[in-house]
């Protein structure tokens, strides 16, 4: 009969525990949900309003779809280029809603920030707006890129780990 | 009573004339549609379109050019890829291929103008952001459709 220490040691450490099953791509994921969160508390802290009701929701929900409306954007951009290589007779793999969930869920998260640096620095409306916007598209075109990048790099670390 | 006889597949009147495909139609709508507020922002100085992106300072003149300059390329892409007739062989070709970024910019700067006009509370005054924001959607409908399915390329 085990023990509940022992149920906490296999569902972390265990062979199909919390740890084997984190990925690069899910520290990636789980860094910019965690950003995300940071950032509105900070917001949260800075504004602090009396009631959740003060908020100006209408804009919060658009400010969140132009957000995302450059991951999507960039999504739909990938995926002409996965069918344009596709007519070519080339092998791709593409997996729109796999894809279109990366996206979304980096979009949101440069959002985030985006939102939070644009409330310390007091930007305007316009100014805010336009780097939501612009920030939903070019981040998921730059950072995506650069995850790739280190989790290539860390893909490579950890077969150099495997072989010695 | 005898049924009418089906047209030949042959027939003209069986096939979609090349003016009436949806996605010129679409393109169509959203032409016109971000005409007007083009105009209105250029000539009609006390309309609230013009005030809302006439008080924006210098982000807001960009946008302003940027969707005049985007509505402009969709014209042309629209006559010299579409309307003119298939054997005229001056076609743009980057034009058709990065259709959909287009009216995905559109689009943007429809939410943008509708993230800068909407209010805390809702109202008559947020008309126009919703007209705004269904414009917007009609855009990213169609840029990310055609996108995803790639068969305008």
């Amino acid at each position: 009969m085990h023990s509940f220490a022992d149920g906490i040691h296999g569902l972390l450490l265990g062979e199909d525990g919390m740890f084997e099953r984190l990925t690069p791509r899910a520290v990636a994921h789980a860094f910019f949900a965690i950003s995300g969160c940071v950032s509105s508390g900070a917001v949260w802290a800075v504004t602090a309003p009396e009631t959740l009701g003060t908020l100006p929701w209408h804009q919060i929900l658009i400010g969140i779809a132009l957000s995302l409306w450059g991951g999507i954007t960039r999504t739909a951009e990938r995926a002409l280029e996965a069918s344009k290589t596709a007519r070519d007779d080339k092998a791709v793999v593409f997996y729109l809603w796999h894809e279109l969930s990366r996206d979304l869920i980096v979009a949101s998260g440069i959002g985030f920030l985006m939102f939070a640096i644009g409330s310390w620095q007091s930007w305007g409306v316009w100014l805010l707006g336009s780097a939501l916007w612009l920030s939903g598209y070019l981040g998921t075109r730059l950072l995506a890129g650069l995850g790739n990048a280190a989790m290539s790099y860390l893909q490579r670390r950890a077969g150099s780990d495997t072989r010695q | 009573m005898i049924p009418p006889a089906a047209r030949p597949q042959t027939d003209r009147r069986q096939q979609v004339h090349r003016l009436l495909r949806f996605d010129l139609l679409v393109r169509w709508a959203i032409l016109s549609t971000s005409t007007v507020t083009c105009l209105l922002a250029w000539f009609v100085p006390q309309s609230l379109t013009a005030v809302l992106l006439h008080n924006g300072g210098s982000v807001s003149d960009v946008v302003m050019l940027a969707l005049t300059a985007s509505v402009f390329i969709g014209y042309i892409d629209f006559i010299v890829n579409d309307i003119l007739p298939d054997q005229f062989v001056f076609k743009i070709k980057c034009l058709k291929e990065n259709r959909h970024l287009g009216y995905s910019l559109i689009g943007g700067m429809y939410m943008l103008q509708t993230f800068v006009s909407i209010s805390a509370t809702i109202g008559p005054e947020d008309f126009l952001p919703l007209g705004y924001v269904m414009n917007a959607f009609v855009c990213g409908w169609y840029s990310w459709t055609t996108a995803w399915r790639g068969w305008h390329v």
